[in-house]
């Protein structure tokens, strides 16, 4: 469960709020999409889940761990737990799917023998099991993707914050991309919350909806709907 | 696999990656790190071969202290107790008259005028003389002007014979030589060491900048800090220990070439080849501690300045 409790956050000397006296409950296994326009608050709410920011006021908890108390040290065991995926997939060039899935297992220490074993097992979960020995650069922008999805999942986190990740594909490519995260959430459990900007994909995928505007929540709704 | 171990040899080799991914600029950093510690390695050498010159002249060197006619042996002994309580004595030795006249008569044995001459004297004039042993160079003049200033001046010394000396001279000459040599290798040796803290820094530098993506990605997965910063740690060390062999290899070399030079120029110097081999173990471990301290502490200032975790 991830919870919000009377959370505000500002960057610096800024005027207004980057979020302001927010209350959130997300169950473990839900679909939640964060709609808004840009400067809204939706990366400010993930970054502030994975311990990037710290609150001004108010908690964050990931299960029950209260993030705001979590130390310098405590912080790459606490995004361990989670899995992130971007708008510009961060992807190493030189690495093939194959090795860019095996990169997060490599250094969290595990060994070959799982490394082997396991990312074939999600190439093949996020549809991409025959392009094992591409490199990014012999991909689509939605393989590419997948492929960002596969790492994010490969230590299996209990929770994905996926920031955007239909921002650089086309109308397809976002469909197929939404897809597999319903998939995922569905076969896998993994809580996922799924900012992005697309009204038609929103109101097609009938999941809870939160609205953000000026850093305050305007409306969290199971309706499907795309309303700010 | 263990995380600590699976740690440690990841960052072995990314560590080695590293150095191989920008190879000239590698080379380069090598470079100047075997300059610094062939300086380092070559300041030793010739540090134990000026020690050896000096020593080997001191070893020659005393005050001859002549003392007064017809003193009796517990004035002799008084003085003696109170010479070998001035600071900075490390012996003394008293030559009687007969003595004295024993070694005179030894020395100018091929010189029959001048024993003969001695003949018609009466009785010996040579003087029972003490002679006085300093720990160190540094204090042959101060003992002898605390001789010259005490109450024995009168009573007891006739006169000393280090102000006649050449010895003075040399040895303050030497110590002079042995002073400069040290401190321009000392200041040679820290630009040096500064040269090679910067251009590694900057290596290291670059070298951030090129895994920046591979950095934000191992910090997204939740690797901790040891596991980020491990593999440029690695790199700091790897140009500690190669600029090491490398400047050993050299200091070896050109020691060997001038060795047979410095050693018929300055009698009672170890060879200083000699001097490498003795102490190549000596010579390598200080280079090797100077050069993963400078590698690894630049590297260190790297990645705590760019490198934010």
């Amino acid at each position: 469960m991830i919870l919000f409790k009377n959370v505000t956050k500002k960057y610096g000397e800024e005027e207004s709020f980057a979020i302001e006296n927010i209350n959130l409950k997300i169950e473990d296994g839900e679909f939640i999409v964060l709609v808004g326009q840009s400067g809204a608050g939706k990366s400010t709410l993930m970054r502030l889940i994975t311990g990037e920011q710290k609150t001004d006021k108010g908690e964050v908890f990931l299960g029950k761990t209260r993030v705001n108390d979590l130390r310098y040290g405590d912080m790459p065991k606490h995004r361990r737990s989670l899995g992130i995926i971007f708008q510009d997939f961060k992807l190493l060039p030189s690495k093939t799917a194959f090795e860019n899935i095996a990169f997060a297992m490599e250094i969290l220490g595990k060994d070959n023998l799982e490394i082997s074993r396991k990312v074939p097992r999600f190439l093949n979960i996020v549809g991409m099991g025959a392009k094992a020995n591409k490199f990014p650069s012999q991909m689509s922008g939605g393989e590419r993707q997948r492929i960002a999805i596969a790492r994010a999942l490969i230590n299996e986190p209990k929770v994905l914050l996926a920031d955007e990740p239909t921002g650089n594909l086309d109308v397809f490519n976002s469909w197929d991309i939404v897809n597999l995260l319903l998939k995922i959430n569905e076969q896998l459990k993994t809580t996922i919350i799924f900012a992005t900007h697309n009204k038609e994909v929103v109101n097609s995928i009938n999941k809870r909806v939160i609205s953000l505007d000026k850093g305050k929540i305007i409306r969290d709704s199971l309706d499907g709907k795309y309303i700010i | 696999m263990d995380l600590f171990f699976s740690t440690i040899i990841r960052s072995i080799k990314y560590g080695f990656q590293n150095f191989g991914r920008n190879i000239f600029l590698s080379i380069a950093t090598t470079s100047i790190m075997v300059l610094t510690l062939f300086g380092l390695g070559f300041f030793m050498v010739i540090n134990q071969i000026s020690s050896d010159a000096l020593s080997g002249i001191q070893a020659r060197v005393d005050i001859s202290v002549y003392l007064k006619e017809g003193l009796e042996e517990s004035q002799v002994n008084d003085f003696i107790s109170y010479v070998k309580s001035i600071e900075g004595v490390r012996e003394t030795n008293l030559i009687t008259k007969e003595m004295a006249l024993e070694k005179f008569k030894e020395t100018y044995k091929d010189n029959p005028s001048i024993i003969q001459s001695l003949q018609v004297l009466d009785e010996n004039p040579l003087p029972v003389t003490l002679t006085v042993k300093a720990e160190s160079s540094d204090f042959y003049q101060s003992i002898n002007d605390t001789l010259l200033a005490s109450k024995y001046k009168e009573s007891t010394i006739q006169e000393t014979d280090y102000q006649k000396s050449t010895s003075k001279e040399i040895i303050d000459r030497l110590n002079n030589v042995i002073k400069v040599t040290r401190n321009v290798g000392i200041s040679v040796i820290v630009v040096l060491a500064t040269i090679a803290v910067l251009i590694t820094y900057n290596t290291i530098r670059l070298t951030l900048y090129s895994y920046r993506q591979e950095i934000e990605i191992m910090r997204l997965v939740g690797a901790n800090d040891t596991q980020i910063k491990g593999p440029f740690f690695v790199e700091g060390v790897l140009f500690g220990v190669f600029g090491t062999f490398i400047s050993f290899l050299i200091l070896f070399v050109v020691v060997l070439l001038i060795s047979q030079t410095i050693t018929s120029f300055i009698s009672g110097a170890q060879s200083p080849s000699e001097y490498v081999l003795n102490k190549s173990f000596l010579i390598i471990g200080i280079q090797l501690t100077v050069g993963i301290i400078l590698g690894v502490g630049s590297s260190l200032i790297a990645i705590n300045r760019y490198l934010k975790v």
